[in-house]
């Protein structure tokens, strides 16, 4: 089957309000962004609307998301956030179903930006780590200031609005130091529907602090509870997949499941480039030298990078593949098995948590279904 | 009976624990309903979105 794309992190701003301290954009050792633009110049986001709709009409694309990002996309102001999503849907292909969503930190979400999502159906996640002293840890602006009680404003404003708002949730950067449980129920007290628990970003070259187990324990002890609870409407994204890849391997989710990382970046410049968290990795690694000024999307195809990215899971070790898990897990995210030495040759720097995790995923699913009293055979 | 895509099978290499197989059939689907909503309807979503008329799930409990 021919391998495509069909989700663009466009980076309509290169420039952040924060400067939390385990950013993958800022603060993980990749220096590209001091060479980039703060915005995306206008001339440079047409070009690059125009080159993936080329692309999706010369490959038989019916539906893509085009997710804006940043550093903080609603740097751009609301007036140029306006002018690019009326151009997002004036200039799509007919046929095109373009789903829109943005990630943002949520310092300066407003009613005005809400009801602008609103009216173009764009979906969007915001970023917060839990209480106050989980979030503004590591959640500062560029005076080492918390940002907590900005977020903390913005999502009660949503969940005030209710249904008059558009489609949003929560992420969450693990931290095994904090409690998962309580940060859970700390998003519910706010009103929060739907998270995701992102596991953090290390690599060989810099493996996480916390001793081996204690990352599974925060994600195991955070499945029990929302397992159990009975309000279904509570989401998380992570588990969710994770459920779904041991039931029919089928995953919505770049960081988990053995399958192609397809996803491709739009910088502030126009670069094309694969995932931009790979830049963890290692300086400037995802900078190609691909451009939408005068180049399509097939071409990041052919770089070795993007290849690595598509054929990722043959570059795994045989342990892998034997793995009782592999099918759900699939080594999880790609930037997370990076090292100096064997490249992406290697298991998760998660690996033991990842194992501990899905096996108690597993099991408690076979529990259930046992209770159940399916059949046996 | 609905279908997943796939059957998980094998054992765990390290552990050789013995392997048990569950079917899970359509119609039943109302007693994981009682036992563990969240599970139930994720079953039946991946159904949905299979779009096949078979649910034949085996999983092993290599991890007990």
């Amino acid at each position: 089957m021919k391998l495509v794309t069909r989700n663009f992190i466009v980076k309509i701003a290169g420039a952040c309000n924060l400067n939390c301290s385990y950013c993958y954009m800022y603060n993980m050792g990749d220096t590209s962004f001091l060479t980039k633009p703060k915005v995306m110049h206008q001339e440079i986001a047409l070009q690059t609307l125009k080159k993936i709709y080329e692309y999706t009409e010369r490959n038989s694309i019916s539906e893509i998301t085009l997710v804006l990002h940043g550093g903080e996309p609603l740097l751009v102001g609301r007036k140029w956030m306006e002018w690019y999503l009326e151009s997002i849907n004036q200039l799509a292909p007919e046929g095109l179903k373009v789903n829109i969503s943005l990630q943002t930190n949520g310092t300066l979400i407003d009613v005005e930006w809400i009801t602008l999502f609103k009216q173009y159906n764009v979906s969007f996640g915001i970023s917060i780590d839990g209480p106050p002293e989980a979030h503004d840890r590591f959640r500062v602006d560029h005076a080492g200031r918390g940002s907590y009680a900005q977020v903390r404003r913005a999502i009660e404003l949503l969940v005030r609005l209710g249904k008059e708002a558009p489609k949003w949730g929560v992420l969450i950067v693990a931290n095994p130091e904090h409690s998962s449980v309580e940060v859970y129920n700390h998003l519910l007290e706010l009103g929060v529907k739907r998270m995701d628990f992102l596991w953090p970003d290390y690599h060989y070259n810099q493996p996480p602090p916390w001793p081996k187990g204690s990352l599974a324990q925060y994600y195991k002890s955070l499945f029990d509870i929302w397992y159990r609870n009975k309000d279904l409407s509570i989401e998380i994204r992570w588990f969710e997949n994770a459920i779904r890849l041991l039931l029919s391997g089928e995953t919505k989710l770049d960081a988990l499941g053995p399958q192609a990382l397809t996803e491709l970046v739009i910088e502030t410049d126009g670069s094309i480039e694969p995932l931009d968290a790979l830049r963890t990795c290692k300086d400037s690694m995802t900078r190609i030298g691909l451009n939408v000024s005068s180049n399509n999307i097939e071409d990041i195809y052919e770089t070795e990078l993007f290849k690595m990215c598509l054929h990722n899971q043959s570059l795994l070790p045989d342990q892998c593949h034997t793995c009782p898990v592999y099918e759900a897990c699939g080594a999880g995210y790609m930037p997370h098995r990076w090292s100096d030495e064997r490249g992406f040759q290697n298991t998760s720097i998660h690996c033991l948590d990842l194992y501990e995790t899905l096996s108690h995923i597993k099991n408690s699913m076979i529990h259930d279904f046992k209770t159940a009293s399916f059949e046996h055979y | 009976m609905i279908s997943c895509k796939r059957v998980l099978k094998g054992g765990d290499p390290l552990k050789q624990l013995q392997t048990t197989t569950l079917k899970v059939v359509k119609n039943e689907l109302g007693k994981l309903q009682n036992v563990n909503p969240r599970l139930a309807s994720i079953v039946q979503s991946v159904h949905t979105a299979s779009k096949e008329t078979q649910f034949d799930c085996a999983f092993n409990s290599s991890f007990s």
